[in-house]
């Protein structure tokens, strides 16, 4: 279930962005828009009586636009945001005159173009020269003046050779060309766009853009333009509205309504959450970027490589691992294996090598490597591998069933590796399980991991009983199971039964998991409170805080999943950050842009420096 | 305003020419004969009257082909102006919603493009006349006339029509019962003179009576129409047109909301 949206006022800042010096050309006053929805199905007689008997002809009322006021000025380019269905392309339409509000007053001062649904009027089995001159009409264009600007539209929409052809045999790309042409072919003295530029190709948008860019600035046009898109109107607009199901959420610059937008607009979460988050959008204290620095490579085995390279750089790595890259759990037991074994993890295909994987295996040149081969696993990997380093290394191949299989088998290699002795022994005396899939805490262990807490994986019923007899017999007291499912509830009951302290840790939203994750790990790890780096991971690049532990564990860090869509975890990620006990000198973001951007690099930044005072 | 662009009657008018020559073309795309069918339909409609009616009912009109063929193209304008005008504001939905523009030209230009097809009609009726030697006489000067008072009728109609079929869609099937009642009330292929005395006091209001009555004093019987059968047509052509104008535009502002 989605939550309510909130639609209360964030702030209103048309007083300050507004010139006096300058002429209002577009002027809403107080507008709302009813719509009588039941009217929309009464199209026969017969309904129409019924519903009236019944007195439902007025009641069904869905309010698209409410108390809406924006006032637009000569030269400005003012955008519309918001979500799909708050009203946005109701008040273009009100304001284009195509539609009458139910209260309230709009005053235009100056021509009108339109650029409402492209191609609205195009007569599909006309050819394109007709539709030239039809749609021209219809946008009130003379004769003399279409003839005297054919030439230009036809050239603009790129659509010569095909003249004469009927327009149901164009591309809805070329129809769009063409109905922008024709639509921006006058110079107008206000002209709306409503979202036309999402449409056509990436040099088509360039190209519309460029001729509002051009209208704009050679011409004075003001422009009122809606988009989805908060970086077109940072990009092309001075001023801006935010709103959402009707109502006014924000207005001000085009800058700061839409990194709000972007911020907020659309994410779930409470007003609390919202209001948080906003005034750090609002805030303008450094965002810290210089300190700041996002791992992302090209695929997950990029990112892998660029850690150990990373790692690489400062201390020698003598034995490697090689996991599969395709399952999580694979990677979690190597990341253990590795902590315990003072080894580095690197990743593989199942049928082949990656190249990264390759480049950094000889860079490395380990004298000992262990190869979990994943079931069904291709030989070429392996002779890849034997070819990619030193020829007097050693190779184990590791190959097993079930990922269960290999967190036994690890666990017992990683004893037999050390003689029963862990670098960090207290980390010895607890373990982490999950099923098949990792929940949402696994990230804030992956460095627990990362130094050689020992990983079990539950996905058979028939395999409690012997992952718990190996953790009986290495002297683990206390299990953090992460996930949910009957599989791991079954092991915990089982492992509660044995007389171990299970935590259980059921996947549920970011920001309780964080939340728990930590309180177990401030309890029974005492692990984070000396750092000085924060890890950020997005929900979707669990992959990639397993790749980024290592490095995380290395300096003792904090790693969060934020879910950036969820103002609460985002909220929550800002809480935890500000109530960190040490100063914190350096954060990762774990991911490309789609992870993690700009916006959100700019909340979690100035967290940080409030945190640092 | 900017040089570019006009407002009002200039501007409304470049868009019924376009929309009518949009139409004209769109009717004709693709059809090996193309405008002739404009003259073809009508002969054919008429062989096959004709050949139905003489061999039932033996009407003793003389030039009883020409008598028909007046009274059905005359008829046809009247109701398909009114029939198109009806769909045209549904039809042009998406325009409606989304680019501002003024309502009446969609009837107007509707009823213009019957007109159009009409005058292509005549051609047809002209071969007749030949065909059956006719003498064209000079009343026939009156037909631009009468083509005004049918024009002004069907567009009032069909505005009043229009506007409430946006409201209720009922109209558009009581419409099709109502015109072919009024189809065999009109004198098209019977005489007048096998009608009842009730039924000719109610011909006295039925305006298609008068408009196809007018047509066949010009061209076949070469009476001259007093200046109160003109009249009598003039007020039908003005009331209906005020009374369609007025229903247009009292609703317009609502269709966006229900087409």
């Amino acid at each position: 279930m989605s939550q309510q949206v909130i639609t209360t006022l964030l702030s209103d800042k048309s007083a300050e962005i507004y010139d006096p010096a300058v002429p209002t050309m577009i002027d809403v006053s107080h507008v709302t828009m009813d719509f009588n929805s039941a009217s929309q199905q009464l199209n026969s007689l017969k309904e129409y009586f019924i519903a009236a008997a019944k007195r439902e002809l007025m009641f069904k009322r869905f309010r698209a636009l409410d108390d809406i006021s924006l006032t637009v000025q000569k030269g400005d380019v003012f955008g519309i945001l918001g979500t799909n269905g708050s009203g946005k392309s109701t008040l273009l339409k009100i304001v284009s005159g195509v539609l009458d509000p139910t209260e309230g007053i709009v005053a235009i001062n100056g021509n009108i173009a339109p650029l409402i649904e492209l191609g609205a009027g195009f007569d599909y089995e006309l050819t394109a020269r007709e539709n030239i001159y039809l749609n021209g009409a219809l946008l009130g264009y003379p004769k003399p003046f279409i003839d005297e600007h054919f030439d230009a539209i036809v050239d603009f929409a790129e659509i010569r050779p095909f003249l004469d052809m009927p327009l149901k045999n164009y591309s809805s790309g070329m129809v769009s060309r063409i109905a922008f042409a024709i639509a921006t072919i006058i110079v107008p003295e206000i002209l709306i766009v409503d979202e036309v530029l999402s449409v056509g190709d990436f040099m088509f948008q360039q190209k519309c853009e460029k001729r509002i860019q051009k209208l704009i600035h050679e011409h004075g046009t003001t422009v009122l333009i809606v988009s989805h898109s908060s970086d077109q109107i940072e990009r092309l607009c001075n001023k801006a509205i935010w709103i959402e199901k009707g109502h006014v959420r924000m207005v001000g610059t085009a800058r700061e309504v839409s990194q709000a937008y972007q911020a907020l607009g659309g994410h779930e979460g409470s007003p609390e959450a919202e209001r948080k988050i906003f005034e750090y959008v609002a805030n303008d204290t450094p965002p810290l970027l210089d300190i700041s620095e996002t791992v992302a490579g090209a695929d997950h085995y990029d990112t892998n490589a660029a850690v150990v390279g990373k790692m690489q750089a400062t201390e020698h790595f003598s034995k490697v691992i090689i996991a599969w890259g395709e399952s999580l759990s694979a990677q979690m037991a190597a990341l253990s294996l590795a902590g315990n074994i003072g080894g580095i993890v690197l990743l593989t295909d199942r049928d082949h090598l990656p190249h990264a994987t390759l480049t950094m295996l000889a860079a490395i040149g380990p004298q000992q490597v262990w190869y979990l081969a994943p079931p069904n696993a291709d030989n070429q990997v392996l002779s890849s591998l034997r070819a990619a380093i030193p020829r007097s290394s050693s190779v184990e191949t590791i190959d097993y069933e079930s990922i269960d299989d290999l967190t036994a088998k690890i666990s017992i290699l990683a004893g037999k590796v050390t003689g029963g002795l862990t670098p960090q022994e207290c980390e010895r005396t607890f373990a982490v399980v999950t099923g098949e899939a990792l929940g949402s805490a696994s990230a804030t262990f992956a460095p627990l991991i990362a130094r050689g807490c020992p990983y079990f994986a539950i996905t058979k019923e028939e395999l409690i009983g012997r992952t718990l007899e190996h953790i009986s017999e290495s002297g683990i007291e206390r299990v953090v199971i992460l996930g949910q499912g009957s599989l791991l509830t079954a092991f915990a009951e089982k492992a509660a039964g044995d007389g171990l302290q299970v935590t259980h840790l059921e996947d549920k939203r970011c920001d309780e998991d964080n939340d728990a994750a930590l309180r177990w790990l401030a309890e029974f790890a005492d692990a984070g409170n000396k750092s000085a780096g924060l890890y950020l991971c997005a929900r979707e690049g669990v992959v990639d805080a397993l790749s980024v532990a290592p490095l995380a564990a290395s300096d003792n860090g904090l790693m969060l999943m934020v879910d950036h869509n969820d103002m609460e975890s985002m909220g929550r990620a800002v809480d935890i950050i500000e109530q960190y006990p040490t100063p914190i000198d350096r954060i990762t973001y774990l991911g490309s842009d789609v992870c993690f951007n700009n916006i959100d690099k700019m909340i979690i930044g100035r967290a940080v420096g409030r945190r640092n005072g | 305003m900017s040089e570019h662009t006009q407002t009002g009657l200039k501007r409304d008018w470049f868009t019924i020419k376009s929309l009518v020559s949009r139409d004209f073309k769109l009717k004709y795309r693709r059809s090996v004969l193309g405008v002739a069918w404009s003259v073809l339909n009508p002969l054919l409609m008429m062989c096959v009257l004709t050949a139905v009616f003489s061999t039932f009912f033996r009407f003793q009109i003389e030039y009883y082909p020409f008598y028909l063929i007046l009274g059905n193209t005359l008829f046809a304008l009247a109701m398909d102006a009114a029939d198109s005008a009806m769909y045209s504001i549904i039809d042009s939905e998406s325009l409606i919603k989304k680019i501002r523009v003024n309502k009446i030209i969609f009837p107007i230009e509707k009823v213009l493009f019957q007109l159009v097809n009409f005058i292509t009609s005549l051609i047809a009726i002209v071969i007749v006349m030949i065909f059956l030697q006719i003498p064209p006489t000079f009343n026939l000067v009156l037909l631009p006339l009468l083509l005004a008072y049918v024009t002004i009728f069907s567009l009032g109609l069909g505005l009043a029509l229009s506007a409430l079929a946006v409201f209720f869609r009922d109209v558009l099937h009581i419409w099709s019962v109502v015109r072919m009642a009024w189809m065999y009330a009109t004198p098209l292929f019977y005489p007048t003179d096998i009608l009842p005395e009730w039924m000719m006091t109610f011909e006295a209001f039925n305006p298609l009576y008068h408009f196809v009555t007018y047509f066949r004093d010009i061209a076949l019987w070469g009476n001259t129409p007093g200046l109160g059968e003109n009249l009598i047509c003039l007020a039908f052509a003005v009331v209906t047109f005020a009374v369609g104008f007025i229903i247009f535009r009292k609703t317009q502002n609502k269709f966006i909301l229900y087409v």
